[in-house]
């Protein structure tokens, strides 16, 4: 595995990091995976960064998570309330073992339970966490400032990536190998 | 998949008559009863927050005004419904319906929720709410045939589910089936007037199918849907002599 | 981060990544963040009081690390009447359940209701963050913690009943549907089991709900323990997985909080109708009726609510926090509250009349029981709700602190009392007319039930002090979602919705 080398350069202003996200890819061809912004708080869609097609791909796949998770626990409803009534051949006042509602009952909280697995799944899954190792961050960012946090694969590439950002308003700049 | 009816497939089903003419509110069976199964006895206090532990308690109706009182007993047990609503809301199968007819109570199973006690609409259901003491020498009367029941537990009226298990014991071993009059729960042993019969309805010489298709049988609270197999001979008056 | 830079944001960004199309161009805005005009004070907004983002962090995140004396000894008195309530449910469960007041016919008390209490207490989290999370109710943001952390914690103190009312604690395992060497299964067909499933799979539902809403501000309380060398950032550390805040993660955590949001919306209602079903049920006489469903879950978002604000008024005071939990948002509670105030009468008084009318003899006798051993609990409860209606009808009184925290403990009150009313008088008044009896708790069952309540404040208390209590990224994202347009004479401030 090769290096990859960091930079990742922090932002006051909106308007600043805007701009210098477009010609930082220019710059290196940079893939839709190698280029984030760091920010204290949800900002919607491509507002900071134009990475549509990447975030279009994620978002259409993470809803299978909760959704096949769903006929999962759907299954587990129904073997564990129908199930065992089947095999626990008891009679309890005068009806059947097996039940329709009472199963039915079961398996919508089995899955609801499933389907909630699910979504913390994609979550965990899409978002690359949980991820402890020491990554390329810097506290500011809670504070407020905005990172546009790039990868690049030479450090030839990482002087010329510090040099663009700087151009672009970044007031400070941090330089990292291996912690994309 | 069983229907509630199953029963009828079965050898025997179990049933009870009681008649309530002959009934004269003596409350010879409850001490019966309480002696046969190891019930425990409460104690004054405790009786009076309303938690004796009579299986079978005699109900006394009371209508009139002194000196034209007229008093009606009723013998109440577990009525062991075809249809019990206690059986199906137990959250740990520890009451159920057995191929017999009878409600069946599982002890050790029994993890004291009482939601069954709750769906009873007899209300004949009771809890241990502590543990009983059979202190010397009353330890000695204890029958070994049943368990004594730890605190925490629900009972009620098993039929004299025992004796019933003896019964059909001795048939088997002597090469029959069990015959009318076999088998006597403790109440019906010691009732002096004979009002309590017990017997399988299955049987159609028996004693009990003959009184409970004698137009006098009638089912409590037929309105529930229950379908109690224990029931009852109305009719005749108890009026107090005098 | 000024207000300027607010209001260019949205211009330059596009609103909600353009899918709105363009944003008119904005013009110069007057001083609408003048407080002194009318529009600014009643007006809700963040931005003139964040101005910036550094002060802001620390001052909400300042109840957490920050701790006084005073809450010390608050802390060890809820452990004291914690103390003592363990100690009645020791000696209950070693000398047996008779030391509580429960006797045939009436054989689930104040346990059960208090029971049905908790859980109904815990839709107070779900209706704030589920419903208006996906109504994009603005004025959510500052709350939505405080009140997931009570659902949460509302169950955990609501799942502790059926293990102290239960008669055999030793083997309430004997629910648990797993495979054993026992080869015996539960019985699906209970009521009681339902329970079980529904309400283990709330709790475990909320507590995602909760975590997952908490890792943005982990992060950031994780940066700030660190930064200041707190013990906390050991397990700020471990507990923010790392979060960075890149736009990744939160494009993949806002689709993960929708599906949760929604999925919780479905299971809460289910869980407290099945609650209900406890009830509904059974063949006794005032609990067999289909109207327990939908009456339960409305009374629980009823004192979900009122409980909601309690709380938030209470955090307000003791933790400086005026400005981010202001008179706007327990106002906006406040008309949540009177809607559910005026369902739930309705379904009280269906309830009523429909008994009322038929004069079932057993229905009617449970109903004349309630009026003569509980008259005043009634007034209570009643007078409660319609005072209720009354009173938050007016904007002034919506918006006064003190009366909004005297109303909502009212309505709490007035639901617990309904939650007696339904489960004692009428298991008093049974088929049976032999048993009929009466019941009264014994300082037993007061003392577990009080603890019960210690125990909910103290788990709150501990939660203050090792997570934020504030969701800050969900009030940061509310300033960068909103900003100002000149409507005429007029400045308005508008918000993306999706």
């Amino acid at each position: 595995m090769s290096d990859h080398y960091t930079v990742l350069g922090l932002y006051r202003k909106v308007e600043t990091i805007t701009k210098a996200g477009d010609p930082i890819r220019e710059a290196f061809g940079v893939k839709d995976g190698d280029i984030e912004v760091l920010s204290s708080a949800a900002y919607p869609d491509g507002a900071l960064l134009d990475d549509k097609e990447l975030l279009h791909q994620v978002e259409s796949r993470q809803f299978l998570f909760p959704f096949l998770m769903g006929f999962v626990g759907f299954g587990a409803g129904v073997i564990l309330a129908g199930g065992t009534g089947y095999i626990m051949n008891l009679i309890v006042g005068g009806k059947s073992p097996f039940t329709y509602a009472p199963t039915g009952v079961i398996t919508y909280e089995f899955t609801l339970l499933f389907g909630v697995i699910g979504s913390v799944l994609s979550l965990l899954y899409y978002a690359g966490l949980p991820n402890w190792t020491d990554r390329a961050y810097d506290p500011e960012v809670a504070d407020g400032a905005l990172g546009l946090l790039v990868k690049v694969y030479s450090k030839e590439d990482q002087e010329k990536a510090a040099k663009i950002m700087e151009d672009y308003g970044a007031y400070k700049i941090k330089k990292g190998v291996n912690d994309f | 998949m069983k229907s509630f009816n199953y029963k009828k497939h079965n050898d025997y089903s179990w049933s009870m008559i009681i008649d309530l003419d002959r009934c004269n509110g003596c409350g010879a069976c409850v001490i019966g009863c309480q002696a046969e199964n190891n019930v425990a006895t409460v104690g004054e206090e405790e009786v009076g927050k309303k938690r004796n532990m009579h299986w079978l308690r005699i109900e006394r109706y009371i209508e009139g005004e002194y000196p034209h009182v007229k008093v009606r007993f009723l013998p109440m047990m577990c009525q062991h419904c075809a249809q019990a609503p206690c059986e199906s809301v137990c959250p740990v199968y520890a009451t159920y319906h057995n191929p017999e007819g009878l409600n069946v109570q599982v002890y050790n199973r029994c993890i004291g929720t009482r939601f069954c006690g709750n769906n009873c609409p007899y209300s004949v259901r009771y809890f241990n709410w502590f543990d009983s003491s059979f202190p010397e020498p009353v330890n000695n009367q204890l029958n070994p045939d049943v368990s004594v029941r730890e605190r925490g537990v629900m009972e009620k009226c098993s039929l004299c589910m025992q004796r019933i298990r003896r019964g059909k014991d001795t048939a088997k071993d002597e090469g029959r089936e069990v015959q009318d009059g076999d088998i006597q729960p403790a109440c019906a042993q010691t009732c002096p007037t004979g009002a309590i019969t017990f017997g399988n309805i299955n049987d159609h010489e028996s004693k009990v199918y003959k009184m409970a298709h004698s137009g006098r049988a009638i089912s409590l609270f037929e309105e529930k849907g229950t379908h109690p197999a224990v029931k009852y001979l109305k009719g005749g008056t108890n009026d107090v002599i005098g | 981060m000024s207000l300027d830079d607010n209001v260019k944001r949205s211009a330059d960004a596009g609103v909600a990544g353009g899918h709105h199309g363009d944003v008119m161009a904005l013009p110069e805005i007057e001083s609408f963040r003048d407080p002194e005009t009318k529009a600014a004070k009643a007006h809700y907004d963040d931005a003139d009081i964040y101005r910036d983002e550094k002060g802001f962090n620390e001052h909400t995140l300042r109840p957490m690390f920050f701790t006084t004396k005073s809450y010390f000894i608050f802390t060890l008195a809820l452990g004291l009447v914690m103390a003592q309530g363990l100690g009645f449910f020791v000696y209950q469960t070693f000398v047996g359940l008779g030391m509580a007041g429960i006797h045939e016919p009436v054989y689930w008390g104040a346990y059960i209701a208090t029971f049905v209490f908790w859980v109904g207490m815990s839709h107070s989290g779900t209706i704030v963050s589920s419903i208006l999370r996906l109504t994009q109710a603005n004025w959510r943001r500052p709350i939505l913690r405080a009140a997931e952390a009570m659902t949460a914690f509302s169950l955990m103190v609501a799942g502790l009943f059926p293990l102290i009312h239960v008669g055999r604690l030793w083997r309430a395992y004997y629910m648990v549907p797993l495979p054993s060497q026992r080869m015996l299964w539960p019985n699906f067909k209970s009521p009681l089991m339902w329970d079980f499933c529904a309400i283990n799979i709330y709790l475990t539902g909320s507590m995602t709900f909760l975590y997952i809403g908490l890792l943005p501000d982990l992060a950031v309380a994780r940066d700030k323990a660190i930064a200041m060398g707190n013990w906390r950032r050991h397990y700020l550390k471990v507990l923010a997985l790392g979060w960075r805040g890149s736009h990744r993660e939160w494009s993949v955590y806002n689709k993960c909080s929708l599906f949760l949001a929604v999925i919780i919306l479905l299971i809460a209602p289910s869980v407290h109708t099945i609650v209900s079903w406890d009830f509904a049920m059974t063949m006794t006489p005032g609990w067999h009726t289909t109207i327990f469903g939908p009456y339960f879950v409305v009374g629980a978002i009823y004192s979900g609510i009122a409980a909601v604000i309690t709380l938030m008024i209470t955090l307000r005071i003791l933790f400086n926090l005026d400005d981010v939990i202001r008179k706007f948002h327990i106002d906006a509670l406040g008309k949540l509250l009177l809607v559910i105030a005026i369902i739930w009468t309705y379904f009280y008084f269906c309830e009523f009349i429909t008994n009322w009318y038929s004069h079932k003899p057993e229905e009617w006798e449970v109903m004349a029981w309630q009026g003569h051993r509980f008259p005043y609990h009634l007034m209570v409860m009643l007078g409660g709700s319609c005072l209720t209606i009354f009173c938050l009808s007016w904007r002034r009184f919506r918006s006064c602190m003190p009366c909004m925290f005297a109303l909502t403990l009212l309505v709490n009150c007035g639901m617990y009392i309904e939650r007696y009313l339904i489960v004692v008088p009428i298991l008093s008044r049974r088929d049976n007319p032999f048993m009929w009896t009466d019941y009264t708790p014994t300082i037993t069952e007061v003392g577990i039930i009080v603890a019960s309540f210690a125990y909910f404040i103290f788990l709150y208390a501990i939660f203050i002090k090792l997570f934020p209590i504030v969701t800050m990224a969900d009030v940061k994202e509310g300033v960068i979602v909103s900003g100002d347009v000149r409507l005429g004479r007029h400045a308005v401030r508008v918000q993306v919705k999706e």
